[in-house]
């Protein structure tokens, strides 16, 4: 156990580099708010497998599939939080893995690189152990050591687990790589709600019912899902837990049961019923099951969005003729007309930061397109071009918005930053992808 | 082992320092979490299984819908009329079908019914009169080419304007139902302007 010179002349530079990340403690590496981000030019080295060598030939095609799964993650991920400029420099694939992380770093400096991400993984069991390193190149630091324990089965979650601390780490916000969509599909002939990963990948069918299912939304705490379903024969509005299996009917009244969304802290539903009236917006509190109508008009009222603080729903309208977005207070009822452009606009999302709601506009040609506009109806601006474009949705940290589109003939969802950049289809087997919902950064 | 060494090493410098001087908490690239990284490889080499030493990235809990377990009602009673009738569940048929009722159609984002189809209503009207013991679900459809929400409210609008229509014309309120699909029953499938006007429709379905 003696010190060799070597571990000796590590040791002194691990006391530098304590000394020099104390002087640094405050660094953001990248600062979200500076109007042109630079990307951080960065070196993602592959994974190494450190576990027992298999025996068996089907084990290691295991172990291989999930080299390849971590490594296409980490790539996914990076490109996706358009922070990054991966370089793919051939003399970067030439760098060393060396103990001596000196020459590591130099090579990687060489190689015209900020940050190298690498990482080794063993399998324990149906455990997936994975170490995951971050080194900056130009201070000669470890930005991140970390070691974590996943599902074999589910790779992709241990990156994305790891990319949300790697982008808090660099820049002070929470990461939605954890985040899930729901959303509608007919892959399997009928519309049924899906679940997938924030890219897409994981896909998975939450209702087994074979009816028409439709609207899925997220309760705050990610758990719980409202959805409209023909299951029963007639569309009702359905509570299910996500984590127990629980279903439960929320309102199944004559007429409308649809469009229900949670309040930002889960005790209320608004959502349109039409059983006594023409269809009106109503907040049902989940608690007592009271009902309080918010809309007395002759029109249409549908698609609620409530505003972070829930003290307004934003929604569809046709009172004044053609579909129109309003805001309604939800003390005083009193409702405002936000939109008097195009002739068709509807379901309206509200940023998570209050400051914007996203809504679909049609100039009355059945083509939709994503705008935007502020809460007092100020500043509307139009974020999608091209195809047909509906149901927006927020990423939980603001910064991008799920919508679908058709474009040649089917309908997938994509994603794009609020200027409408960084437009990305996000992944789908087969079939029409509809109602995209984000969740909440979820536990 | 050397390794080990050097590693057990690297964490006592790191301790010593951070508990030396540096207590900030939570923020990047610090040395508190040197020293979480410096334990963290420490433990690893001869530990094999101290799970707590690094993260343990949570489960995908989400289950999917056990489509053979009954649904738990939370309200008192389930208002919704009628049952079994759609997904071409056996009880209803098309009245079209028969002879005996006959779709009617309406222009975009409209629910009013158009003065053509004020004779056609009339005839359905004395039909169902003439046939008192029949019960009827009026279907409201839309087009496609809105937002899937409006469509159900739009569907809704369409079939209680034909049941209201009926009632006025003496058929009694009991007898008919209403259901709407939205956009998601189309007549014909194309997307074009004649599809969608044959789309944008009110039809009747025949209950025992």
């Amino acid at each position: 156990m003696a010190l060799t010179r070597k571990n000796l002349i590590l040791l002194f530079f691990a006391l530098i580099f304590i000394i020099s990340s104390r002087e640094s403690e405050a660094k953001v590496y990248i600062d979200l708010s500076a109007p042109a981000v630079k990307k951080l030019p960065v070196i993602v080295r592959g994974f190494k497998y450190t576990g027992k060598t298999p025996t068996d030939p089907r084990q290691g095609q295991v172990i291989e599939n999930i080299k390849s799964e971590l490594m296409n993650s980490v790539v996914s991920d990076l490109k996706f939080s358009n922070l990054f400029a991966i370089v793919e420099d051939s003399r970067a694939a030439q760098i060393p893995d060396v103990e001596l992380q000196a020459i590591e770093l130099l090579g990687c400096r060489q190689a015209g690189a900020d940050l190298i991400i690498k990482g080794t993984y063993s399998i324990d069991d149906k455990t997936l152990v994975s170490e995951i390193t971050m080194l900056d190149c130009v201070n000669e630091q470890a930005v991140m050591e970390k070691r974590y324990y996943g599902s074999a089965a589910f790779p992709r979650r241990l990156i994305h687990y790891f990319s949300d601390q790697l982008y808090e780490e660099l820049t002070g916000k929470k990461g939605i790589f954890s985040t899930r969509l729901l959303f509608v599909s007919d892959r399997g002939g009928n519309k049924e709600i899906y679940v997938s990963d924030y890219d897409g990948r994981g896909a998975r069918q939450i209702t087994r019912n074979k009816a028409i299912n439709l609207s899925p939304q997220w309760s705050p705490d990610g758990k719980k899902m409202l959805y409209i379903s023909y299951k029963s024969g007639v569309p009702a509005l359905y509570m299910f837990d996500l984590t127990t299996g629980r279903d439960a009917v929320i309102s199944d009244k004559q007429g409308l049961n649809i469009a229900g969304r949670f309040s930002p802290d889960g005790t209320r539903v608004a959502l349109t019923l039409s059983a006594e009236k023409s269809p009106e917006l109503y907040a049902l509190e989940l608690a007592s099951r009271a009902l309080t109508r918010l809309t007395d008009n002759h029109g249409i009222d549908v698609s609620p969005t409530w505003s972070p603080d829930g003290a307004r729903i934003s929604y569809t309208s046709d009172a004044a003729g053609n579909p129109h977005i309003y805001v309604l207070d939800v003390e005083t009822k009193e409702a405002k007309r936000l939109t008097y452009n195009g002739k068709y606009n509807s379901s309206p999302a509200w940023s998570p930061d209050g400051g914007l709601i996203a809504f679909s506009r049609s100039d009355g040609s059945g083509r939709f397109n994503i705008w935007t506009i502020r809460p007092d109806g100020t500043n509307e601006t139009q974020i999608t071009f091209e195809g047909n474009n509906k149901n927006p949705s927020w990423s939980p940290d603001g910064r991008f918005i799920v919508f679908s589109s058709t474009r040649d003939k089917v309908t997938a969802l994509y994603v794009m930053r609020l200027d409408g950049t960084g437009l990305t289809r996000i992944a789908s087997v087969v079939g029409n992808e509809t109602m995209p919902a984000w969740s909440p950064f979820l536990k | 082992m050397k390794n080990i060494a050097f590693k057990f090493l690297f964490v006592s410098f790191a301790l010593t320092v951070a508990a030396a001087g540096c207590s900030t908490a939570n923020k990047a690239f610090k040395g508190g979490d040197l020293t979480l990284i410096g334990k963290e490889a420490g433990v690893d080499q001869d530990a094999g299984g101290v799970q707590h030493d690094g993260e343990m990235v949570p489960d995908d809990n989400i289950v999917a819908e056990d489509a053979s377990r009954n649904t738990s009602g939370v309200s008192s009673k389930t208002n919704a009329e009628p049952g079994p009738l759609t997904q071409g569940g056996g009880l209803a048929k098309k009245a079209a079908d028969s002879g005996s009722l006959y779709a009617v159609y309406f222009d975009y984002d409209q629910y009013t019914i158009k003065d053509e189809d004020f004779e056609r209503l009339a005839t359905n009207a004395k039909w169902l009169k003439s046939n008192a013991g029949i019960r009827i679900v009026v279907e409201g459809h839309a087009d496609e080419r809105g937002e899937t929400e409006y469509n159900l409210a739009l569907g809704d609008r369409r079939a209680r304007s034909v049941k209201r229509f009926l009632e006025d014309f003496g058929v009694h309120d009991e007898r008919i139902a209403t259901i709407t699909f939205g956009e998601e029953k189309p007549a014909d499938l194309s997307h074009n302007e004649d599809a969608w006007s044959r789309n944008r429709r009110a039809e009747f379905m025949l209950l025992n």
